[in-house]
């Protein structure tokens, strides 16, 4: 074991949960106001798998839980739906992340749009069984779509821009354990 | 040393664990809650929302406005043609105008030989478009004005021109405007010359269908849609926009107001009429009662 830089590890999970509500505040902008026009992609959700795969210590699960409540509540969604989701998707990562690091990034990218997908799918079914409203299903479809697309770029701004490469075996992480 | 590192380990893996699945359990009981009490779950959310909101504006304010420079400064490329068509769209507008200004005359004239009262209760308070609604799930969207300023459920908005939506959520600072194109707004509605009535049901498209037409025939492309005062919810005569007729041809409204640039709302006050809840009774002296014979 390494010392623990207990402040910047902090710092960094703070800054997660910020760049997070910064996302939520930036969906919320009224730019056009029609309905039926092109989702955005889901960048933080791109974001929160890219941090588990790469720094899960900095993207606790209560952050994520934090950050993406406040977006069910921003936005309109059903409560704690997609929160739920997300929290069992990034769980099942961060319990598997060893393998996670060792695929290739397209058996990665292809995970997590799976991963999105099953979500979305599984959100538009349990509305369905549950005879709430459910969006357009080609929205959600076109949703997924572009998310996909958008992982690689996520993953490409973070590791070009901020530096975040998958660590390699020997290194630390910033609980101080050796991977 | 390493027995008793590796017990710790496990013991905190399963309280990990043990924590996972009750934020789970939590969160679906959340859901439930949201879809079993669904009003009082939104107004949870409502009082949330007025919490945040104004507190964040201060931030979102130049984001906005940045935005909209962005995309104002794109429409610079055009400006020459721009230009020669609104000159082309002055010009028919000022024949208009003069014809209107012909009509509104007649029309006082008119008024004021027939001694006819207009509505005057029919004023209107003006708030900013704050935030939109984010997701595939509500065409809606957040303004700045609440209780306070005497906000009610219900009540019409407008941008200048048509009908957008109508009030629902109201918290003591902020309140929401589900728009017509949302799938459960659904107002009933006139079309204009014929004077069909239908509804007006949103279906998150762009161009929201009419629904239940008197007789589909009468109806024209082109013709102008009007709430009516059904249901006492919405004042009638506020104009919604155009009849459309989709590909599929079905009867669509081409909605009025113009969602893309929604930057004010007008809510108008609308206090519907007392409803005649008896049939009239005899004027005269009171009769003596059964009882007394």
């Amino acid at each position: 074991m390494t010392e623990v830089n207990l402040t910047r590890l902090w710092l960094a999970r703070f800054i997660f949960v910020a760049i997070g509500v910064s996302f939520v505040l930036w969906q919320i902008i009224p730019f056009d106001l029609t309905a039926g026009r092109l989702p955005w992609p889901d960048l933080f959700y791109c974001l929160t798998m890219a941090y588990v795969v790469r720094r899960p210590e900095w993207a606790p699960v209560w952050g994520i839980f934090l950050a993406f409540f406040l977006r069910d509540i921003l936005t309109m969604a059903p409560l704690g739906l997609f929160t739920l989701a997300i929290v069992l998707g990034s769980e099942v990562v961060r319990v598997n992340v060893q393998a996670f690091r060792e695929y290739s990034f397209a058996l990665e990218w292809l995970w997590m749009t799976a991963i999105f997908a099953i979500i979305i799918v599984s959100q538009h079914i349990i509305l369905g069984l549950m005879l709430a409203q459910t969006p357009r299903f080609v929205e959600q479809l076109w949703l997924v779509l572009l998310t996909a697309i958008a992982y690689p770029a996520t993953v490409f701004v973070l590791k070009y821009a901020f530096g975040f490469s998958r660590p390699q075996p020997g290194e630390y992480d910033g609980l101080g354990n050796r991977i | 040393m390493s027995v008793s590192n590796d017990n710790e380990v496990y013991f905190r893996r399963s309280l990990r664990r043990v924590f996972i699945a009750i934020l789970c359990i939590c969160l679906f009981a959340i859901f439930l809650v949201w879809r079993i009490d669904n009003p009082r779950a939104e107004r949870f959310r409502m009082a949330v929302i007025d919490r945040i909101m104004p507190n964040v504006e201060w931030a979102m304010a130049p984001v906005t406005r940045a935005s909209r420079m962005l995309s104002d400064f794109q429409s610079y490329s055009r400006i020459y043609e721009q230009n020669q068509e609104l000159r082309r769209e002055l010009q028919q507008m000022k024949a208009w105008r003069e014809a209107a200004i012909q009509l509104e005359q007649e029309n006082a004239r008119l008024l004021d030989l027939n001694n006819v009262k207009l509505n005057p209760e029919l004023t209107y308070t003006t708030g900013v478009v704050l935030t939109d609604a984010g997701s595939p799930f509500r065409q809606s969207s957040l303004i700045n004005i609440g209780r306070r300023d005497g906000v009610k459920d219900g009540w019409a908005a407008m941008d200048g021109l048509g009908l957008v939506g109508r009030v629902s959520g109201v918290g003591e600072n902020t309140s929401r405007v589900l728009f017509l194109t949302d799938s459960s707004s659904r107002i009933p509605v006139e079309v204009a010359p014929s004077g069909q009535r239908a509804i007006l049901a949103g279906d998150n498209s762009p161009l929201p269908p009419l629904e239940f037409v008197d007789t589909v025939d009468q109806v024209r492309a082109g013709d102008r849609v009007f709430t009516t005062g059904d249901g006492g919810v919405f004042p009638p005569g506020l104009l919604a926009g155009t009849v459309f007729i989709g590909g599929d041809g079905r009867l669509r409204v081409k909605l009025s107001a113009d969602y893309r640039r929604l930057e004010f709302l007008r809510i108008i006050r609308f206090r519907p009429t007392a409803p005649i809840a008896e049939p009239g009774r005899l004027v005269g002296p009171t009769l003596p009662t059964d009882a007394n014979q």
